[in-house]
């Protein structure tokens, strides 16, 4: 014997799957702490740079003042 | 586009999860593509542009993996495992419908059956309700390949489940 299946029926039965089998499943706590910690060391060796970068910058800033002030004084000097 | 990634993580992490236990059919699989997805934003996240959200980003990322994960796998574990997705009997037997837990595990099966591109259709516009359009935006075809695809798997999953109740009255 065959049973036809109608759109309808379908739905209904996609629907009963969907409630039982994916609906409120959540990620497991476990498994984002696992993908957080492999990544965390990659982070970190950005993270240790970030003084050095933000020093070299700051030194920088500096030496632009420096040269744009004295190329002040050489124009004012003329 | 700078994105912090615990924070894009954290945001859609549910969703992606939910999408993979649906496309790989068991939990094991599932954390295996997650895993590996979450990685693969991580690398490519300084590239991300910002072309579309951030979760749909996410989502293609998904898919690919999904569908690169059966392709090396060759085969997937049987069916849901129990004790993940399946309604179980409790202690006294309360809250479990013998008739439910045969329709979850034949559609199970039946999605199982269906090929990756067509199982994501029939995820996106049944348990997402999500628009043509939008499913079209989110994997990349016209609107036109959605319908045949949907109608495809509409048909390729009548067909088994039909034939899995012949098996079964027989």
């Amino acid at each position: 014997m065959t049973i036809e299946h109608s759109d309808d029926e379908l739905d209904r039965l996609l629907r009963t799957h969907y409630h039982a089998a994916v609906d409120g499943v959540t990620a497991p706590e476990h498994l984002l702490r696992q993908v957080l910690t492999t990544t965390e060391p990659q982070r970190g060796r950005m993270a240790r740079w970030t003084p050095v970068l933000a020093f070299a910058l700051a030194g920088a800033s500096f030496l632009i003042i420096l040269a744009s002030s004295r190329v002040v004084e050489v124009l004012l000097s003329l | 586009m700078l994105l912090d990634f615990e924070a894009l993580m954290n945001s859609c992490a549910d969703e992606i999860y939910a999408y993979l236990v649906a496309r790989m059919g068991n939990r094991f699989d599932a954390d295996d593509v997650f895993q590996s997805t979450f990685f693969k934003v991580y690398h490519f996240l300084p590239s991300f542009r910002g072309d579309s959200s951030p979760t749909t980003w996410v989502m293609r990322i998904a898919m690919n993996e999904a569908c690169s994960f059966r392709q090396r796998k060759g085969q997937e574990l049987p069916l849901l495992t129990p004790g993940d997705a399946m309604p179980q009997p409790g202690p006294d037997g309360a809250g479990y419908d013998p008739v439910q837990a045969e329709t979850v595990q034949d559609v199970a099966a039946g999605m199982r059956h269906l090929p990756g591109d067509l199982r994501d259709v029939l995820y996106f516009c049944y348990y997402k309700e999500m628009s043509y359009e939008k499913i079209a935006e989110l994997i990349g075809k016209p609107v036109g390949t959605v319908k045949s695809r949907l109608f495809r798997a509409k048909e390729e999953l009548k067909a088994f489940l039909e034939a899995h109740r012949d098996h079964r009255t027989q």
